[in-house]
């Protein structure tokens, strides 16, 4: 395999990974993205002479660091607006009401959040983010079924929460 | 049906930033909370982090991104600190990417001296990436410093909010991030106390600009040298 394969090789991986993460509106950087990932990872690898190998879960680290400061870089310039007028089958889209809304729950749900045992909040907060109750308990060092039940007991306080403070569910 | 609507809401909300954006000067580093969501911290401070991410947006949106870059289960954990594993759990495209990187960054670092062919990758069309190494590093490069006065030091630039450090080890691991708003930092003796003397460490300085760009500096070593007053 020639050098320039094994360099295609590496952006391959970083490719892969970027867009795998990357919101729609950030589409038009990718390939800067990348660029940017592989400048970081020849510039931290060039300094690491006695260091040879590279762990290829290294390459998804730099990919994750790049893409969040690429993403809040572009928040932070209002460009958020890019995309968001395309039409979408999201319901992420559904307009300036719709998005009011969804920021009062979002930080009524932290509000709430705050006011549950920490087992319950970390275990709430976790699905929020995606994650199954097998993967929870392995990230806090809980039993399946312990996790299972903070998940549903948080949810069942953070749905009785959220209607004190004016939020029906619809 | 229902409920899975009111799920999919609490999901959206939960995904609208609440206006931090930004992460403050109590965030854990992104590196630190990738290395969480890949279990490479330990367990008490995963926790902290997990609860950090509830009431911080920024941090939340952070950690589901580095969910999405989860690489494949059998490479997760492989990369412990010094840890010498077989690497026979390592995917064939995994051990071909880092072979692939070891080989490439030898010629890269080597070309210039043995051969200076080498387009695609000293091709500026080809590494084009935005980096603006626009913050120039004081402490000069392979610099001794004492784990008790561990300074870092860099020069001032225009219009910064603030300025971002991370240092980490040769294997990559954090070492210690924070912010500043001056133009030095530094690191507290205990956070180094588990460097051993003459290890190489790298640092760069990121900074985030009054418009909104981000600027960094190139990235250097230092060296640990034990503190005076220990034992």
């Amino acid at each position: 395999m020639t050098e320039n394969e094994q360099a295609e090789q590496i952006r391959q991986v970083l490719q892969r990974a970027v867009n795998r993460i990357c919101p729609d509106w950030l589409k038009s950087s990718r390939d800067d993205l990348v660029q940017n990932a592989m400048l970081r990872i020849l510039e931290m690898h060039k300094l690491a002479e006695g260091n040879p190998s590279i762990q290829s879960s290294y390459l998804y680290k730099t990919a994750h660091s790049v893409m969040i400061d690429e993403i809040r870089r572009v928040r932070r310039r209002a460009e958020s607006a890019l995309d968001y007028s395309e039409p979408v089958e999201d319901s992420n889209c559904a307009g300036p009401y719709q998005a009011t809304l969804s920021h009062k729950i979002s930080v009524a749900l932290r509000e709430c959040l705050e006011r549950m045992t920490e087992s319950r909040c970390m275990g709430v907060t976790l699905h929020l983010q995606g994650h199954t109750v097998p993967d929870i308990a392995k990230l806090l060092g809980w039993k399946n079924k312990q996790a299972d039940n903070n998940v549903y007991r948080g949810l069942a306080n953070l749905r009785s929460c959220l209607q004190e403070k004016g939020f029906q569910p619809t | 049906m229902k409920k899975r609507e009111q799920e999919n809401s609490l999901f959206e909300a939960w995904r609208t930033p609440d206006g931090s954006a930004a992460q403050k000067h109590e965030c854990p580093s992104d590196a630190e909370i990738f290395d969480a969501v890949m279990l490479k911290i330990p367990l008490e401070r995963r926790r902290e982090i997990v609860l950090h991410t509830a009431r911080c947006s920024a941090c939340a949106e952070s950690w589901r991104l580095a969910i999405e870059l989860k690489p494949p289960a059998d490479v997760v954990g492989l990369a412990s600190r010094r840890s010498k594993l077989p690497s026979r759990g390592l995917p064939a495209w995994g051990l071909a990417a880092a072979a692939g990187l070891a080989l490439v960054i030898g010629v890269f670092w080597i070309a210039p001296t043995q051969d200076p062919g080498f387009p695609e990758i000293n091709d500026s069309t080809t590494l084009r990436g935005d980096v603006e190494y626009a913050i120039e590093l004081e402490t000069p490069e392979g610099t001794r410093l004492l784990a008790d006065d561990f300074e870092l030091r860099w020069r001032p630039n225009e219009a910064i909010e603030e300025y971002r450090i991370l240092i980490t080890t040769a294997d990559l691991e954090n070492v210690f991030s924070g912010s500043t708003r001056t133009t030095s930092l530094r690191v507290p003796s205990s956070v180094l106390s588990s460097i051993e003397a003459g290890e190489p460490l790298y640092w760069y300085v990121s900074a985030i600009r009054e418009d909104g760009s981000i600027v960094r500096s190139s990235t250097q070593t230092v060296f640990v040298e034990p503190a005076v007053n220990s034992e």
